[in-house]
């Protein structure tokens, strides 16, 4: 027991690890606290102005007092800002980054720095500068220090206003923002590349192996979370212009919403959930709702992937409670909603992608114990399916009939030949329709009636199966009826003219069969022999192969002793709900 | 001859005894035919048989219990059954043959020699020798036999450790001697003895043989029977 969880501990190691690399290499973007612009000022630019905005002896003492996030959308303005250098915590020249949503020129004591596309009066005369640069400050310049930076900038070229467009504006130690990209770039490469190889993975699952449908929405699922997780690492890997940043924004919403529609859809098909669209068009209301009440992008995201959680956790939460499946997801789940909530802004940064992988993980744990299961199922009905066979065709049954057959052969050949033709009769049916899931009723009673006929001629007694009730319409796994006569006679010796009798009773579809078979002198004892398995067997793979997701087949089976009467009870129910 | 026949299938009854009233022409054999074996209790009780005939679903334990009550009566027993896989299992206890099913006519009569031929021993020997005591049937072991005694139409069975203690077996020596694998010996008219438990051959005055058992009972044996002994032992020492 102990050890059990041990393995699961170690089990966990790798994510254990992962977090914790993750959760290092996520600081170090956000340690350096000095060397920053605290306080900037900042004018717009109305045409004729005279602002000398980038002079050291400007008086901006009234200028509007701003932090880097607050700059104003469609505007052309002048900023200001002081910054007192401290090289001492640099092991290298220091530089300046800069993200931004804007065209600009950027001044250090009144030296142009950097030019980054055209900042200009209107959508027509600007240039949209690259997202974010990266400048060397000239050593000449970067004594210790008070310095002044200035910037004229123009933000016209983006689609949609937004809540707040600067992002980052820094001095920064250039050799460690290097190496710090270059951890993020890897851990996220590692992710990307996971979640992409596991779409693959469960893409050729489904089409070459099994069609379960939640192999195909693991797959898309992961496919998703790689898109996601590209296309917010792209600002590190890509320098685009940044009137496209829009456009990503808008597409890793998409990815987002898919996934966060995909995530409760997985868990619905995959506890078998009756209703699945039903509770898929509430997921995808509740996701818009969350997704209205947001007020910007990355909240957003935040909102959508918080409620597919949740409702994955409801659903988890429901499945543990009434099939006890689903508690360690649950757990999983419950650990990684704190990352969400008390670390929003680091969650937008990693939190995101590696919750997204501890996921992917617990899902992929779950199908791979299913593939597990479904192997060892299909294997079992094989093997029972080949054993009821070859109890038919093989030693006592055949030896006993052939027997006979001898007998007749020397005595009354015309009777051998009739007898012959029975007998092959209901091995035909008995393989034609062992390799079927469901066959009619109908064809059962003709099955047993062959047998019986068989057994007439063996035991020269006239036994006979009386059927009341209605056989049209109603469906049943193969050979199930059979299976209990043919072990009413390997279990009894029944040396009177009792009959044995099948009762249908079908109620808009809810079906019960009840099979009463005489019990004489019982020579073993019933119920435990492979009969009984054969027929538990073919009920389970019966409420499996059920291709309407809305239906389900609910069967019972259950046998005991009656008054002289062996009986056997089946109901095969359609269900609707959960 | 008193043959008993037991039979569930009434065409297969009809064949066991058609082709056994034809090979035992000769013996004029009286048949009675059951289609079970609890009917055919009684009637096995209360007459002197020779021979029964037994269907045997030997499935279930009480197949190989029905089985052992029959072994252990002073009739042989041959089963004829589809369960051909329980035959060695069946041999242990001490059937005199195993027929399988199908079978044929020639099969049956060879099973018959037996019968009529009493020196023919079983191609497997038993394990056991089943005893009813008490109306509570015993298997005794074969190597807990030490030799076994013959008295009237019984056999008086001595086991190993327990000198002073007997069994009575109601199959005749010469029945009994059919089921026994090879280390058991017909020294004597009246004897045979386990040569696994024989001590030594010894030579009395007057020409008289005995074998010396483990035990340090001694057994007499015939004067026609010397040299086979002699033989036997040399050969396993």
């Amino acid at each position: 027991m102990f050890l059990k969880y041990i393995k699961k501990l170690i089990l966990l190691m790798p994510f254990l690890f992962m977090s914790v690399f993750a959760v290092g290499s996520g600081n170090i973007l956000k340690t350096d606290i000095k060397n920053k612009f605290n306080e900037i000022s900042i004018k717009i630019i109305k045409q004729g102005d005279e602002l000398n905005c980038h002079l050291l002896t400007t008086k901006d003492n009234h200028w509007k007092k701003v932090t880097f996030d607050q700059i104003p959308q469609y505007s052309h303005f002048c900023i200001r800002a002081w910054v007192n250098l401290d090289k001492s915590l640099m092991t290298s020249s220091p530089s300046l980054l800069v993200a931004m949503l804007g065209a600009s020129s950027l001044y250090w004591d009144e030296q142009l720095i950097s030019k980054n596309g055209k900042a200009g009066t209107s959508i027509e005369t600007e240039i949209p500068g690259i997202l974010k640069t990266l400048v060397k400050i000239p050593d000449l310049l970067a004594s210790d220090g008070k310095h002044l930076l200035s910037g004229e900038v123009s933000t016209f070229n983006l689609s949609k206003r937004l809540n707040g467009i600067g992002y980052i504006l820094r001095l920064v130690d250039e050799r460690k923002l290097h190496s710090q990209i270059l951890i993020l770039s890897i851990l996220s490469a590692i992710f990307i590349g996971i979640s992409l190889i596991l779409s693959i993975i469960f893409q050729l699952i489904y089409c070459l192996y099994q069609k379960q449908i939640y192999y195909q929405v693991f797959s898309i699922f992961c496919l998703s979370s790689s898109l996601i997780l590209a296309t917010e690492q792209a600002k590190f890997w890509l320098d685009y212009t940044y009137d496209w940043h829009i456009f990503r924004l808008s597409l890793i919403y998409s990815f987002t919403f898919l996934a966060s529609t995909l995530l409760p859809l997985f868990y619905l098909l995959y506890y078998r959930f009756s209703n699945i669209w039903l509770y898929t068009l509430f997921i995808i209301l509740g996701l818009l709702c969350l997704n209205s009440v947001a007020i910007n992008y990355d909240q957003a995201s935040t909102f959508l992937f918080s409620g597919a959680l949740l409702s994955t956790l409801a659903i988890n939460a429901y499945s543990s409670y009434r099939a006890k499946k689903g508690q360690v997801i649950l757990v999983i789940l419950l650990l990684s909603l704190p990352f969400l909530y008390f670390i929003p802004d680091y969650f937008n940064e990693f939190g995101f992608s590696l919750v997204f992988i501890i996921i992917v993980m617990t899902m992929l744990v779950s199908l791979i114990k299913e593939m597990h299961t479904n192997k060892f199922e299909a294997l079992k009905t094989e093997r029972i399916k080949a054993e009821l066979l070859r109890r038919n065709m093989q030693p006592h049954f055949l030896m006993n009939c052939l027997t006979q057959l001898i007998e007749l052969i020397e005595v009354k050949p015309k009777k051998a030949v009739e007898f012959i033709c029975v007998l092959s009769d209901e091995f035909r049916q008995l393989t034609t329709q062992n390799v079927k899931n469901k066959i009619k009723l109908s064809e059962e009673i003709s099955l047993c009636n062959k047998h019986l006929s068989i057994m007439s001629v063996r035991y020269q007694r006239p036994y006979q199966l009386i059927v009341e009730g209605e056989t049209e319409g109603v469906f049943i796994p193969p050979s199930i009826l059979h299976s209990q006569i043919e072990n009413c006679f390997t279990h009894n010796a029944i040396s009177s003219n009792r009959s044995f009798e099948l009762m249908i009773k079908n109620v808009n579809g809810n079906v019960d069969l009840v099979l009463k078979t005489p019990i004489e002198k019982k020579i073993d004892h019933h119920g435990t022999g492979l009969g009984e398995q054969y027929i538990k067997a073919r009920l389970t793979e019966y409420e499996r192969i059920n291709t309407n997701p809305r239906k389900r087949n609910v069967c019972s089976f259950e046998s005991y002793e009656d008054s002289q009467y062996w009986v056997s009870k089946f109901s095969f129910y359609p269900r609707y709900k959960f | 001859m008193n043959i008993v026949i037991v039979e569930d299938e009434p065409l297969v009854l009809q064949r066991i005894k058609r082709l056994t009233l034809d090979i035992l022409k000769s013996q004029q054999p009286k048949i009675q035919c059951f289609t079970d074996i609890d009917d055919a209790e009684n009637y096995l009780l209360e007459n002197t048989v020779d021979l029964l005939l037994l269907d045997l679903n030997l499935k279930g334990r009480n197949g190989f219990d029905l089985l052992k009550s029959n072994v252990s009566a002073g009739y042989h027993t041959i089963i004829i059954s589809a369960y051909s896989e329980k035959a060695i299992e069946a041999f242990q206890y001490g059937v005199l043959d195993f027929i399988a099913k199908p079978f044929t006519s020639e099969r049956l009569s060879k099973s018959f020699d037996r019968i009529l031929d009493k020196s023919q021993r079983n191609y497997y020997g038993c394990r056991y020798l089943s005893i009813k005591k008490l109306g509570v049937i015993e298997l005794i072991s074969l190597s807990d036999i030490s030799h076994i005694q013959a008295d009237g139409h019984y056999s008086l069975i001595h086991l190993v450790n327990q000198t002073e203690m007997t069994a009575l077996h109601s199959k005749s020596i010469e029945k009994i001697m059919q089921l026994l694998p090879e280390n058991f010996m017909r020294v004597h008219r009246s004897y045979v003895v386990n040569m696994n438990n024989v001590n030594q051959l010894l030579i009395e005055p007057g020409s008289q043989y005995t074998v010396k058992l483990n035990s340090g009972v001694e057994v007499p044996v015939g004067r026609t029977k010397y040299q086979e002994v002699k033989l036997y032992l040399k050969s396993k020492p």
